[in-house]
């Protein structure tokens, strides 16, 4: 009698954003990129993440090293020309170099000159309009994190995994130097939510290089909250660590938004599906309210962007155990679709499909996909994808 | 360091907080005896562990570990860990989390009072853990100063296609030929004496010339001050501006990662790394090569750390990526003489886990099998290992047959009478016992068949349709049983029929009947398969494969290579990724998409689009109302992408797969199986060998060196291990990598150990030698005796397995 092979065991490792966040996005689309590392092919908001994220945090450590008054110059190198002469280290041009050459040098490349220069004209700002506010307070950059979480697996199900080890990126700021602060945006933000910061406490922050999502009508609203409660239970396993109370997410491309983004932010104003508006009949809403497509970016005041670029959320024991319950279900659903697939040797049944239209546009999978969002509106019964279509 | 747990408690605290140790009347107590004495060998004494196959190494190196930090203080980031795979340090992770945070829950709750401080500060999740490569890449990334980039690891396809570009091409390459005097030097490596016939065979003999350059830690002027020298120059030129353009890009290939590693310990870069580190734990370093080597030698140095290598010589097979067994035979004096002082001490562990006393036996007597074998081992050698399992009553069990139709037909009926029928009978030592799967969910996946090579098919010769071999015989004999089986390494990506099919179609809409193509200058064998690609592509279409609707794959092909808009209101996107094309495809392709194996293929296609979008000028984008440059965005595509596809230069990955599906039997090289155990293993040990063929016998029973054994020749002189490395020939050398490798495989099953092959090597007076079949070095063959009368038996007459 032969045995039964021993079954791989596993404490899978999860990245809070790059797995779990990406799963809930899509079941399917997950297993194509995360498990068969089938790469984008459309890395463009991959670019502009990571661009904004390599520039904030390589002009943090300069600031760190050699603290240089804001405001920063930035002196981009211009497509196919020489570095500009004269250019300083902490010039955003040479840190975005830097940080382009890295991108490059693993296929990420901005999809056009605006594009890139988009991206230059955020990280500019961010540096210069975030950075003297925030950089001062951090207290650890880019702190790894890492927990582990048991998995109770249904029954029925012969799972690799019996816990799972989640790992995420934080930087962090301390409840002394966020409450002495005066004339801080990012400290004002806070103690607006956190008037008695309990000193001892950490606070942890993280970039977007998106925009604001909207509070009603998509994950987006509720998956960033979770992600700050998740960082904070993380950043709780680290031994001696200090409590967390609140997280700060910073939505870059609130600095600088883009013509593609007004028409949304009028509808969810209208909608009130956004927490931050123009104070009514401030010059910001009358920009807002009279711009049409087709017109030029209003030029909204400083104080309006940066509302909209810093949420903070309050983080409690409660809202914490929501997010672990949350995410924990989360991966046992992954875990769940990785035995089966196992079990059956075959793919797409076996992962489900839970993109939104937005998702869905973007995927690439999208031409055989069996159940795209479009399909499964009430009423769309015995979907079978069509043939697509050129190009 | 402080004590917090005395060292007597801790074997009683992991028996008592990890299920898996507790006591159980009638079995041996765990850990065992040897695995104790290597678990509490003291801390600060480095240690040499020889580990024979299945004795438990990895439980030792994880007791080991958390001892470390539950008796003598350490936090679990001053301990790094490191082994040869990913997926080895995937193992080693999940039971350094798993045990450890038994181990915890245990000592939190009834561990003495005085370590309660110590243990609060204890996070299971920071144990540095990881291959080298990992540790490397990860300190590298992380530990940088602010204006240092972070580097891009380079993959193999398009280290490669760099390496040509901007590293050979002046030095080794002009005018499209390789310089006469660099083929003359690199044919001495090639197993024919033949010399690179073009940019492919070229990339493929000096690629492991520049990793070598690395891993034995070269010294370059020497080497080029050797005969022949302007051939080693013109190397050098290369290599030196290939490193140049990497390093001026902010990238590195894997050798060089480690190489900037080391260069980084030496220079101080990486105090941060040195500081933190107080134990260093190396899996398997009998696969270490002299950078790495060289690199646990440095970080020990410079942080203190205590040292415990573990290995097993006989196991080692990775020459051919620069390991080098002797390291390990020598570690003792090697590392006191690099830490003066230090005293290593060696312990062996023997008692094996894994297999019957049968298989054991069997493996046990084929290491000492060659008298010849036994200088190049630890001395002394580790006894024989000793079999703790009881005997299920299977002998090792031997399948050989007059055909490989034959084989392929038994094989198959074996294996599905053994996981979907009743079982299969055989004769053993107490009688007739049944081989059959596991009645808790047995299947396809407790098997593997293990092979020198699973390609299914031989090269071709003289423009002959190549060979089928066993594996592609038993896929198709096991089809018509209903039974799938899991070789992604089966066969070159270019020769699978959806990759043909989907490559083909890309390639139309492309470049419709090759009107670009054939303004090109491409090499034969990229013309000869971008030809074969678009073929099977029609034959394809012409099934009409579905979806068919609104129109089939035709009607997209055709609308793609004329730019014409399926969808109306639409116009043509000025510019549109290849990947993107190779993803909609799919939607023709359900194999690629679905399957595991097709997983794989597709991944390797994808990644190798996304490769060179990293090198090639339009960045895999096909460009349209640019003018020439429309034409010269498809050029790029068919110059990086699919010739190099057509040339055999992209490689499958198939670690991508989480898991090989149970239902499919897998096939592995005994390489890939290396640290993997199976109920049941077929090892292939003569299916190839039907005659005492000359150009087979590097296989079963060298006659002249093998290729790396005369690399290691060539750059002795200019390397340290040079001198170490010739204390054997190189045709020993080559020998005694051979018995290494099928003592791996000899070593994998549980229950079942089955050889199979052709009769011929069998029989009494076969010219047919074969190391696998106990052929020793000096041409005598342990399994023929004395004959009695005038006529030899027709079979060997001392065969120690039972055929069926």
């Amino acid at each position: 009698m032969l045995e039964r092979r021993r079954p791989v065991e596993l404490v899978p490792n999860y990245s809070l954003t790059g797995d779990l966040l990406s799963y809930v996005r899509c079941g399917l689309q997950y297993r194509y990129q995360n498990g068969s590392a089938l790469p984008p092919s459309r890395p463009v908001q991959m670019w502009f993440g990571e661009f904004i994220h390599g520039v904030m945090e390589t002009a943090y450590r300069l600031w760190n090293t050699n603290p240089v008054p804001f405001p920063w110059p930035c002196t981009p190198t211009p497509f196919n020309a020489p570095i500009p002469a004269n250019r300083q280290p902490h010039d955003i041009g040479t840190i975005g170099d830097l940080v382009e050459s890295t991108l490059s040098a693993s296929g990420k490349s901005p999809r056009s000159r605006d594009l890139r220069d988009s991206g230059y004209r955020r990280a500019e700002l961010a540096v210069n309009e975030i950075g003297p506010a925030l950089f001062p307070l951090i207290t650890a950059v880019e702190e790894r994190v890492i927990g582990t979480r048991p998995l109770a697996m249904p029954a029925g199900i012969v799972s690799r995994a019996q816990m799972y080890e989640l790992h995420g990126v934080m930087d962090v700021l301390s409840s002394v130097t966020v409450a002495a602060a005066a004339n801080n945006i990012v400290c004002d933000a806070v103690r607006a939510f956190l008037p008695n910061l309990p000193p001892g406490a950490d606070i942890i922050v993280d970039y977007k290089g998106s925009r604001r999502p909207p509070t009603i009508g998509g994950d987006y609203w509720a998956l960033g909250d979770w992600q700050l409660q998740m960082y904070a239970w993380l950043r709780s396993q680290q031994p001696a660590a200090a409590p967390v109370v609140a997280g700060v997410l910073l939505y870059v491309n609130e600095l600088a938004l883009s013509l593609h983004d007004l028409a949304p932010l009028q509808r969810e104003i209208a909608r009130g599906h956004t927490d931050i508006r123009p104070q009514p009949g401030s010059h910001d809403d009358y920009l807002l309210r009279t711009w049409r497509p087709g017109a030029g970016l209003p030029a909204f005041s400083a104080a309006f962007r940066m509302a909209r670029v810093i949420r903070v959320v309050p983080i409690t024991q409660p809202s914490i155990n929501q997010a672990l319950q949350r995410f924990d279900e989360v991966v046992v659903d992954i875990e769940s679709c990785v035995a089966r697939e196992a079990q059956h040797g075959a793919i797409i049944a076996h992962w489900p499909t839970s993109g939104d239209d937005g998702t869905c546009d973007a995927c690439d999978f999208r031409h055989f996909c069996p159940s795209p969002a479009s399909a499964r509106r009430p009423g769309a019964a015995n979907y079978l994808p069509p043939a697509p279509s050129a190009p | 360091m402080h004590l917090v747990l005395p060292l007597t408690d801790f074997i009683p605290a992991v028996r008592a907080a990890i299920p898996r140790f507790l006591p159980q009347t009638g079995r041996p107590p765990a850990p065992d005896a040897q695995q104790e004495a290597c678990i509490l060998h003291p801390a600060n004494v480095p240690l040499q562990i020889v580990a024979g196959p299945g004795s438990g190494k990895t439980t030792v190196l994880v007791l080991r570990a958390l001892r470390l930090v539950v008796v003598d203080g350490l936090l679990p980031e001053h301990v790094l860990l490191t082994t040869f795979t990913k997926k080895a340090a995937d193992e080693i992770r999940t039971r350094l989390i798993e045990w450890g945070l038994q181990l915890l829950d245990h000592l939190r709750r009834r561990g003495p009072r005085q370590a309660q401080q110590h243990l609060g500060q204890v996070d299971i999740n920071r144990f540095v853990t990881g291959t080298l490569d990992s540790v490397c890449e990860d300190a590298i990334r992380t530990l940088r100063a602010a204006t240092d980039p972070a580097p891009t690891l380079l993959e193999g396809f398009a280290a490669n296609t760099l390496m040509h570009r901007r590293g050979l091409t002046g030095p080794a390459y002009a005018a499209g030929a390789i310089l006469p005097n660099v083929a003359a030097y690199l044919s001495t490596f090639d197993f024919d004496g033949q010399p690179p016939r073009n940019v492919s065979g070229l990339i493929d003999a000096v690629r492991p010339l520049f990793d070598r350059f690395s891993h034995d830690l070269i010294d370059l002027q020497q080497f080029s001050n050797l005969a022949p020298q302007a051939a080693r120059l013109a190397l050098r030129q290369a290599y030196d501006a290939y490193v140049q353009y990497l390093r001026d890009t902010n990238r590195l290939d894997f050798a060089l990662l480690e190489r900037e590693f080391l260069e980084r310990l030496r220079t101080g870069r990486l105090t941060r790394f040195t500081d933190t580190v107080r134990a260093v734990l190396v899996d398997e370093y009998q696969d270490t090569n002299l950078l790495q080597e060289s690199i646990y030698f440095a970080v020990a140095a410079q942080s203190g750390a205590s040292l415990t290598v573990v290995g097993d010589d006989d196991q080692s097979l990775y020459r051919f990526r620069g390991a080098t067994v002797e390291l390990f035979r020598d570690f003792q004096t090697r590392f006191a003489q690099t830490i003066p002082g230090a005293v290593v001490v060696r312990l062996d562990l023997v008692g094996n886990y894994r297999s019957t006393p049968e298989i054991v036996d069997h493996f046990n007597a084929f290491i000492v099998n060659d008298p010849g074998f036994a200088p190049a081992r630890v001395q002394p050698p580790k006894p024989a290992i000793q079999a703790r399992r009881p005997s299920n009553g299977v002998p090792v069990l031997g399948m050989f047959r007059a055909d490989l139709n034959t084989l392929g037909v038994d094989l198959a009926a074996f294996v599905d009478d053994v996981f979907r029928g009743p079982g299969r009978v055989v004769r053993g030592s107490m009688g007739n016992v049944t081989i059959v799967r596991s009645p808790l969910g047995g299947d396809f996946g407790d098997g593997v068949l293990l092979a020198h090579s699973v390609n299914e098919l031989a090269s071709s010769f003289m423009g002959q349709p190549p060979r089928e071999r066993l594996p592609r015989v038993l896929r198709d004999e096991l089809r018509t049983r209903n039974i799938g089986v899991f070789n992604p390494r089966g066969q070159a990506l270019r020769d699978i029929t959806d990759v043909q099919q989907i490559a083909g179609a890309m390639l139309e809409c492309l470049d419709p009947r090759g009107a670009i193509q054939a303004t090109m200058r491409l090499r034969g064998v990229a013309i000869q398969y971008l030809g074969i690609f678009r073929a099977a592509y029609a034959q394809y279409a012409a099934a009409n494969p579905a979806p068919t609707r609104p129109h089939g794959v035709d009607g997209f092909v055709t609308a793609w290579g004329q730019r014409r808009p399926q969808a109306t209101h639409q116009a043509w996107p000025r510019e549109w990724p290849l990947l993107e094309l190779c993803f909609t495809l799919l939607a023709w392709f359900p194999r690629l998409r679905d399957d595991p194996e097709g997983q794989v293929h597709l991944e390797a296609i994808a990644r190798a689009i996304a490769q060179s979008a990293t090198f090639s000028p339009y960045r895999s984008l096909v460009l349209n109302g640019s003018g020439q440059h429309d034409q010269r965005s498809v050029e790029a595509a068919l110059r990086d992408v699919f010739a190099p596809l057509a040339e055999k230069s992209i490689d499958v990955d198939e670690e991508i797969m989480p898991t090989v599906p149970r239902d499919r039997l897998a096939m592995m090289t005994i390489h890939q199986a290396k640290g993997l155990e199976f109920p049941l293993v077929i090892v292939d040990v003569a299916s190839d060998f039907r005659t005492n063929n000359v150009k087979n016998r590097f296989k079963r029973f060298p006659e002249q060196p093998s290729n790396v054994a005369v690399m290691e020749d060539d750059f002795a002189q200019a390397c340290t291990v040079g001198a170490l490395r010739l204390q054997r020939t190189a045709l020993q050398r080559t020998f005694e990598d051979l018995i290494r490798l099928y003592y791996v495989a000899f070593s994998r099953p549980q229950s079942v150990l089955l050889l199979v092959g052709l009769d011929p090597c069998l029989r009494y007076s076969t010219s047919i030698r074969h190391v696998a079949n106990f052929w020793r070095s000096d041409g005598t063959w342990a399994w023929v005796t004395p004959h009695q009368g005038q006529r030899p038996p027709a079979m060997a007459n001392a065969i120690p397995l039972e055929l069926i």
